[in-house]
């Protein structure tokens, strides 16, 4: 187990590099950064822009440049942002923890209720729960998260207060504006409806497999067998049923955080939550090439870490699973 | 068999009717559509009028009616959903079944391109991969503008491939082991006809199924784009749902709730539709489900 | 595991190739601009094609009149002192020179390139400012002055205000500044009467407009400046909020491209000039916008530079095509009017920035009145950049539509429409005209008005130059923006609604009251400036003017909210004006 961790941890360092490669590629043909840069600088010196153009590996052989932009951006020297000429760091680790707030309430809400929504539906199949749960499921699924986070934005930003004479919950940020200092109650007031948005998305998903995956199950032969052993139902179901059923969906989980990413882009931008899908879209408007980079990387290494994730826990939780 | 699967899954009966519909009013839409694209429903003031008799559905910023443009706006989006599932579908499963059938190295990169694709949060490669195509100068002539309705359908197919590649190859391994293209083999068919003859047709309910979810994620995305201001400029004369959709943004907090509402349901009404019936036609093709019925 | 890494890698480098060949297969692919005809003309007046557009050349030159130059004596008042004690002196109106002329990437070296020298008179306290010529705009120089203490090197101070601008001569002085928020409080050495009337002044940014509709709703902040858009006052219905709309110096207009293309024809952009109903637009467009008339001035708003009328009586459909058809026009089968000279009907490209939706409403609305009138009109757009920063400049385009922004002060006209600004060879085509406007006449006028130091007279020039602008049908004007202040009327009281269409937008704000008891008056800024250097590329935006620079640095002159220029109590009265 360990030697098979390793073996895969040793691979993906040449897999980042490699896919990094790509994405500056992609980048370079894609937003012109050189371009971009006199656009906001529009009286950049010669020399301002020969400095940009080293900082960031902008050379015009792709390979050589990008290997500039790999020893500045490892070194730790990284370019500063064209536009405002700002640290890139400070902002990302902000846009990242706040992401990774919002990603973990949402992926805890959305995996707990779509697990047990599934469960609840698999117990009597075609029954009218299974059908309830099935139908909202197949809803959740239609319903793309702006247009849910719009449907709230209208109910609680206009109408809640309109009918009630108060905001329940605030419809952008992290705090209200003009707020210092750290205050969960304020934070996680303003993280409910973010949350409920992207975890539609995951409990309509996850439902679904929890269902699939618990119903092939109960069907199986050794089920088949430890019924007819006299072991009661409760116990088939939860001492082999649910175990068996989850490693099909643990390993989607893993590999299902590129759509959670991308649900939580879609949703920080209509929230005005200030994450990396927030940075992302305001850079990528702006063809902000130094801070596009560490970006791409860190959304890279956390899709690579969560596919060796979901290889490392199927393989320790499925027993027929032989590692080497 | 099948057929009688698909009419007992009563969602998926009610949702071909409300495509039938809805496709009906698309095609008809000079007849059905009580204004023009850009005309007002009346002379100013006629600025976000709430749904009323000469407006069913209210009215927007110019005093267009939101339901005839809803009508043009399906119209362009279903074009897109349509126009990029076939491509995506044809290039997926000739892909596909090349990987399935050759296996070896060539199979071995098309998924890994495919894995890696599909990793990767979707709107980041869609937002990316639309400015490095728009960005070729020679492929312009081609695939069009990078806001025209043509790139849309072309970026699309590029990505909508890969989803239908792995059906079908999966496909493909399972029906090559099967005892009638054994046979076939044996009485020294080629490949080619083994492909035309006996793959596809045995392929022909997951292709129809990975057909439909093509057309949803076709729509869906192209809300998405238009949303974020990516989307196409259908010009001038005409408007698309995920337009209308990303209208529906500035109508929240001004109140002009017909705006964002009736965009937004039609959206999802479509795509909640599309779904069932991908979903009822997997039901009813699915060879496990036949052997216990 | 290992053979799906390898297979991975090759899939990899497949699809970078792929990326590499496309990249650098741009550059073999040569796109051609073949929209106009490039037939010879057959009657004798020919105008330069799409195709010919480079090689027009003007032969207008302007010869500025005979001046030995001008001295300006500014008598600073023995109370201005800094916040620390330090008077103000004529070092600060030195150093203020010296940083706006030499700070690399300066951006306000205009009028400041004309001065020779700047240095004390009688005493410390008077300035002598002497210029090479007349220099009409003189009043808008040192609205904002740096203290020179605060400053190492004066002509080079790009490094210095990152991200706080320590010294004052307002009645606010900075207490902290961050990426999310700024505080002000009362600068106790302030010698004017007008105090600050609450404890602490503090801006927030708002990132936009649902956020600033929420935050004031939600009383975190008590003032808010937006945009005006359709819909905004329902957006702010509220019983405790309240708002003032003014009309500000933004306008908007369109501008017909006249170098070369079909406009280059005066008589066709007359025509087409002539058939486009702007009363009829404004009501669609403009109307709820808050719109209540027209804009008549020109690329100007209403002031002492233009009579109001200048453009009115633009629409006449009939004299439109008595005019074409007078010149030979006739309308084709499609119904499109044919130039005589090609036996074409005319290409009129329409540029937007794409996603704006009033302007997208706008094409939407007269494209298809346009084309029923005979004019082959087409929407042409691309994105802000492509917009404003390739085809614009380039004047890549025959119809433009777009906001500008109108400083008190009139001198912005002379580089955006005299001859000798027009992009050619000849000034490398940097040139500012974007509408390649080039009339000998008004030329003349507009350069003058600039040596003109005689506020009337200047006003004269204008007025004629702005005549001869709608007499050539080079552009209409639509509509001047409203400017709105909303504001909490249970949270922030006093003088709220006084300047909120003046140029320096709630300048006093220092006379707000704070009404709730919390200590302060919170504003909600719709921009956030990156950096708070005042000369460079980061004092490019009027939120950071607003926020920053308006709250701490005295200037010579003030602008009012009618768009005139009064003396602060930083001088004891005008500055004396010598001609030589």
């Amino acid at each position: 187990m360990f030697r098979f961790v390793l073996r895969r941890l040793a691979w993906a360092v040449p897999t980042l590099v490699f896919v990094t490669f790509l994405v500056y590629v992609a980048l370079r043909t894609g937003t012109d950064p050189v371009a971009s840069y006199k656009r906001i600088n529009p009286r950049a010196t010669p020399a301002k822009i020969e400095q940009y153009i080293q900082a960031n590996g902008l050379d015009p052989n792709y390979v050589r440049g990008y290997f500039t932009w790999l020893r500045h951006f490892v070194t730790l020297e990284w370019p500063r942002s064209i536009k405002g000429s700002r640290e890139v760091w400070p902002q990302l680790k902000d846009a990242l923890a706040n992401t990774i707030r919002l990603g973990i309430a949402a992926s805890t809400v959305g995996i707990v209720v779509g697990l047990m929504l599934g469960i609840f539906a698999a117990l009597r199949p075609g029954g009218r729960r299974d059908v309830a749960v099935n139908t909202a499921a197949f809803v959740g699924i239609s319903i793309p998260p702006y247009v849910s986070a719009i449907l709230f934005q209208l109910l609680f930003a206009v109408y809640w207060s309109k009918w009630f004479g108060s905001t329940l919950f605030p419809t952008s940020g992290v705090y209200p504006p003009g707020h210092t200092g750290f205050d969960p109650l304020l934070m996680a007031k303003h993280m409910v409806l973010p949350t409920v948005v992207v975890a539609i998305q995951i409990i309509a998903v996850y439902s679904r497999y929890m269902r699939s995956s618990l119903l092939d199950v109960l069907s199986s032969e050794y089920m088949r067998t430890a019924r007819s052993k006299g072991i009661s139902e409760r116990r088939v179901l939860f001492k082999h049923g649910l175990r068996n059923a989850l490693i099909p969906v643990v390993t989607i989980a893993a590999l299902d955080v590129g759509a959670i990413v991308g649900g939580l882009i879609i949703t920080e931008n209509i929230f005005s939550y200030p994450g990396m899908g927030k940075y992302f879209l305001s850079a990528f408007g702006e063809g902000d090439f130094p801070l596009l980079m560490p970006w791409m990387v860190i959304i890279v290494a956390s899709t690579l870490m969560f596919n060796l994730l979901a290889d490392i826990s199927y393989a320790w939780l499925d027993p027929r699973i032989r590692l080497e | 068999m099948a057929f009688n699967r698909f009419v007992s899954h009563r969602a998926a009966v009610v949702s071909v009717f409300v495509m039938l519909i809805l496709v009906v009013f698309v095609a008809l839409s000079p007849l059905t559509a009580r204004y023009g694209v850009n005309e007002a429903v009346q002379a100013p003031p006629n600025y976000f009028l709430t749904p009323r008799a000469n407006a069913w559905l209210g009215t927007d910023d110019i005093g267009r009616d939101l339901y005839s443009r809803l009508i043009y706006g399906v119209r362009v989006s279903l074009v897109i959903g349509l126009f990029s599932a076939i491509i995506s579908v044809v290039l997926g499963c000739l892909i596909g079944s090349v990987a399935g059938f050759r296996g070896g190295r060539f199979d071995d990169v098309v998924m890994r391109v495919t894995d890696l694709f599909l990793a990767f949060p979707f709107l980041v490669t869609l937002l990316v991969m639309r400015n490095v195509l728009g960005a070729i100068d020679w492929l312009r002539p081609v695939i069009g503008d990078i806001s025209s309705v043509r790139f849309i359908i072309v970026l699309f197919a590029v990505f909508g491939w890969m989803g239908v590649a792995r059906i079908v190859r999966g496909q493909v391994l399972a029906l090559k082991e099967r005892e009638f293209i054994e046979a076939a083999r044996a009485v020294g068919a080629s490949r080619w006809y083994i492909v035309r003859r006996h793959l596809l047709p045995n392929s022909i309910g997951p292709i129809m199924v990975a057909l439909t979810f093509s057309v949803v994620s076709a729509i869906i995305s192209e809300s998405t784009l238009a949303f974020f201001g990516y989307g196409p400029q259908a010009g001038e004369g005409a408007t698309s749902l995920g337009i209308l959709v990303g209208a529906a943004k500035g109508a929240v907090n001004t109140g002009f709730w017909w705006l964002a509402v009736f965009p937004c349901l039609t959206l999802v009404m479509i795509a909640l539709s599309i779904n069932f019936i991908g979903d009822a036609l997997r039901d009813a093709t699915d060879p496990r489900m036949q052997k216990e019925s | 595991m290992k053979k799906h890494n390898k297979a991975s890698r090759i899939a990899a480098s497949l699809f970078a190739i792929s990326l590499i060949a496309s990249a650098c297969g741009g550059d073999d692919a040569a796109t051609e601009d073949t929209t106009a005809s490039e037939e010879p003309a057959a009657e004798p007046v020919s105008y330069p094609t799409l195709a010919e557009c480079a090689d027009v050349t003007y032969d207008y030159a302007y010869t500025p009149p005979a001046s030995a130059g001008m001295t300006v004596t500014y008598d600073i008042s023995p109370a201005a002192v800094w916040e620390d004690g330090s008077p103000i002196t004529a070092a600060d109106f030195k150093a203020t020179w010296e940083a706006a002329l030499n700070t690399p990437g300066s951006i306000s070296t205009v009028g400041y390139d004309q001065i020779d020298s700047v240095e004390a008179g009688s005493s410390d306290k008077q300035v002598v400012v002497e210029f090479k010529s007349v220099y009409g705009p003189y009043k808008g120089l040192f609205s904002g002055l740096i203290k020179a203490a605060s400053v190492a090197n004066a002509s080079d101070i790009s490094a210095d205000f990152a991200d706080f601008i320590g010294f004052s001569g307002r009645p606010w002085k900075m207490k902290s500044w961050s990426p999310s928020q700024v505080v002000y409080v009362p600068n106790d050495k302030y010698w004017g009467s007008d105090k600050a009337a609450t404890k602490q002044l503090v801006m927030v940014p708002l990132a936009d407009s649902d956020t600033e509709v929420a935050a004031i709703k939600a009383g975190e902040v008590d003032f808010v400046y937006p945009q005006f858009y359709g819909g905004i006052e329902e957006a702010y219905t509220d019983p405790n909020i309240t708002l003032k709309k003014e009309f500000g110096g933004d306008y908007e207009g369109f501008y017909f491209q006249s170098k070369c293309g079909p406009f280059a024809n005066p008589i066709f952009r007359a025509a087409f000039s002539k058939s486009i109903d702007r009363d009829a637009l404004f009501q669609q467009i403009y109307v709820p916008l808050g719109g209540e008339s027209p804009l008549q001035c020109g690329p100007i708003v209403p002031g002492p530079y233009c009579n109001g009328d200048e453009f009115s009586n633009a629409y006449d459909p009939a004299g439109a095509e008595a005019l074409l058809t007078e010149n030979g026009w006739t309308k084709g089968a499609d119904g499109y009017w044919i130039d005589p000279a090609t036996g074409t009907a005319p290409d009129i490209r329409w540029i937007i920035n794409t996603g704006n939706t009033r302007r997208e409403n706008t094409q939407a609305y007269l494209i298809p009145l346009l084309n029923a009138a005979g004019f082959k009109v087409r929407a042409d757009n691309c994105d802000a950049a492509c917009y404003f920063q390739q085809r614009l400049p380039a004047l890549d385009y025959d119809m433009a539509m777009y906001i500008s922004t109108a400083p008190p002060d009139p001198g912005y006209l002379t580089p955006s429409f005299t001859c000798d600004q027009i992009p050619t060879a000849a000034n490398n085509n940097q040139g500012q005209n974007s509408t390649g406007w080039c009339n000998a006449e008004a030329s003349d006028l507009l350069h003058n008005a600039d040596f003109e130091a005689d506020a009337t007279k200047r006003a004269e020039l204008i007025k004629s130059a702005l005549k001869l602008m709608a007499a050539d049908s080079i552009m209409l004007p639509l509509f001047q923006f409203p400017k709105a202040g909303f504001w909490r009327t249970d949270k922030v009281g006093g003088p709220v609604d006084a300047e909120l269409r003046n140029y320096t937008s709630f300048i006093n704000n220092h006379l707000w009251t704070d009404l709730d008891g919390d200590g302060k008056v919170v504003i909600g800024a719709e921009q956030w400036p990156e950096c708070l250097n005042p000369l460079t590329e980061c004092a490019n935006s009027s939120w950071m003017v607003w926020t920053t620079i308006n709250q701490v640095m005295p200037g010579a002159f003030a602008t009012t909210n009618d768009g005139a220029y009064v003396v602060t109590n930083l001088l004891t009265g005008e500055p004396t004006v010598t001609l030589k």
